[in-house]
């Protein structure tokens, strides 16, 4: 059943786009990772425009980590300290990620940019995630204690505080830092930033991996919010007639993925969230390289 | 069902033709008429076909061309740095046709001079595409100029069709339009050309518009109206959906 789309101005399978939602919303409710990553190529790739694509997948993750947080809520996983002090960052960073979007633009390279980042970035922390969960299932097979890490520069900071829920004390900076960067890279990479997030919890704040989901959820929802709005308001570019059927699937998905969660193991996540983002990373790499059908592109159309 | 009302118009066109053809071709213009003179594109829109009919003028030829709304578009070329495909030139071009469909009864080389199917703008590859103010004079236009109307092509927006009009008896022609699901909005023009003995007898022309109608029209301009409200609905509809989901599940 064909479905056409207002803002898009194409039309779709609609069981094609509810089945897409509910398997990006599987894995957001999993893993605590929006899904941009993946929904927005994918949307791309059925022939949706990638402006409206980006724009419009905003307004999904918007619901499905609403849903998310909320399953994630309700089994005390959200540290909405630690979310408020990552949303702190998060603003200032999508503020400075939206100028540098400009000046990128202005330049005439932004593509390339947004792409060279989604492999550098996947790659570098699909590997390093790869890597290390590996190896702690290694080490749980031989029954090992594991181990919490620790920083001991990051010790030595000021403006510390407690986070009951990640059963932490450490510096404010750490987080709002951790905000700004992944704000930069979502305004830029037009995600919501959680691929990134997740294993900076874990690995460099040293959170609890249930904990870090619905943390990471809670602060995607404020950002990708953000994001909608100004889109909307800027370029129209939101599809609510898309976003609909997206989140229809989109929230069903991500609660089933929450109840998932908690069956699976926090090195077995990390593992299938690794090979996932290494997967796109390839994609992606693929892309840049080999020769295109057509060396001619449309580059979108002038004025009105 | 859709064809019902025109029918009316078509036994019309049929009986004129029949009766009254008249002898002097040169001055006479083309009798046409369409079976639906809009597309409206609505929530389950998925391509539209419309059929021109006419009456012909003894045995001639027919040459239809459907032409969209023009906006200026932009191509670029990819090059290849340290491995890596990026985007290289760009060249624009305005009042490029959105929308460009022909189609004849035979092929349209044998049927007219290239100067005259040049005049007519019959085919794409006569379509004439100006550079854009300002684009270097240095830059060889014509490889961007053919790969847009490739790309266009692809898309299905630019199309010609040989055989597809279809000649009835001796005096009437048909044949049907397709606009796809990617068909931009706008007014469309449709010309009909004659021809007899490698030369264009007689012309005619009429118009067609394509138009969002229904929820479509409305969330577009809602969308570009109001948009600020329209963010604030977008989002009100994603937390409410995300909360929605989560109690139902809850209670599940």
């Amino acid at each position: 059943m064909q479905i056409y789309l207002p803002i898009a101005e194409t039309s779709i399978n609609i069981f094609l786009l509810l089945g897409m939602g509910g398997g990006v919303g599987f894995l957001s409710g999993l893993f605590g990772v929006g899904g941009g990553f993946l929904m927005t190529p994918l949307l791309i790739f059925v022939g949706i425009p990638p402006t409206v694509a980006v724009a419009t997948e905003a307004n999904q993750i918007v619901a499905s980590s609403v849903s998310g947080v909320l399953a994630h809520w309700r089994r005390g996983n959200v540290d909405f300290k630690m979310g408020a002090m990552l949303l702190v960052g998060g603003v200032i960073g999508s503020t400075f990620g939206v100028w540098l979007f400009s000046i990128l633009r202005s330049l005439g390279h932004i593509d390339l940019v947004i792409k060279l980042s989604y492999v550098l970035f996947l790659g570098t922390i699909g590997g390093l995630m790869f890597l290390e969960s590996s190896r702690s299932i290694l080490r749980s097979r031989r029954q090992a204690p594991p181990k919490r890490r620790t920083h001991n520069w990051m010790q030595g900071l000021p403006f510390k505080m407690r986070f009951r829920r990640s059963r932490l004390y450490i510096s404010a900076l750490l987080p709002i830092g951790i905000g700004i960067f992944v704000g930069i890279l979502s305004a830029i990479m037009g995600v919501g930033g959680g691929f990134v997030m997740v294993p900076a919890m874990i690995y460099l704040l040293g959170m609890p991996t249930s904990v870090v989901v619905g943390t990471s959820l809670f602060q995607i929802i404020f950002v990708t919010a953000n994001a909608t709005f100004l889109q909307a308001t800027m370029n129209q570019t939101v599809d609510i007639v898309l976003a609909l059927i997206l989140l229809i699937g989109g929230v069903i998905g991500a609660q089933i993925g929450a109840r998932f969660s908690g069956k699976l193991k926090g090195e077995q996540l990390r593992i299938l969230l690794a090979i996932m983002v290494l997967g796109v990373c390839v994609k992606i790499g693929i892309d840049l390289v080999v020769t295109p059908d057509d060396l001619f592109i449309i580059g979108g159309t002038g004025g009105h | 069902m859709q064809f019902q009302r025109p029918l009316a118009g078509f036994i019309a066109i049929a009986a004129t033709a029949l009766l009254g053809v008249p002898s002097d071709a040169g001055a006479a213009p083309v009798v046409t008429d369409l079976s639906e003179h809009s597309v409206a594109i609505t929530a389950n829109f998925s391509g539209s076909d419309i059929l021109l009919f006419g009456a012909t003028q003894g045995e001639q030829d027919v040459i239809v061309i459907v032409q969209g709304p023009r906006l200026s578009r932009t191509i670029r070329r990819k090059e290849r740095n340290v491995g890596i495909w990026m985007n290289g030139q760009s060249v624009t071009f305005d009042q490029v046709p959105t929308y460009y469909a022909m189609a004849a009864t035979r092929d349209i080389e044998t049927l007219l001079p290239a100067e005259v199917l040049e005049s007519f703008g019959a085919g794409e590859e006569h379509l004439v595409f100006t550079p854009a103010a300002g684009t270097d004079p240095a830059i060889d236009t014509d490889p961007y100029r053919e790969a847009l109307i490739r790309n266009l092509r692809r898309l299905d927006l630019y199309s010609r069709k040989p055989a597809k009009v279809k000649i009835l008896g001796n005096s009437l022609f048909r044949v049907s339009l397709h606009f796809p699901t990617n068909v931009p909005v706008g007014e469309y023009k449709v010309r009909i050309l004659l021809v007899s003995d490698k030369d264009v007898v007689s012309t005619g022309t009429t118009r067609l518009d394509v138009g969002k109608s229904g929820i479509e029209a409305s969330v577009y301009d809602f969308a570009h109206k109001h948009s600020a409200l329209y963010g604030i609905v977008a989002l009100i509809i994603a937390v409410v959906a995300g909360w929605g989901a989560a109690a139902i599940f809850r209670k599940a």
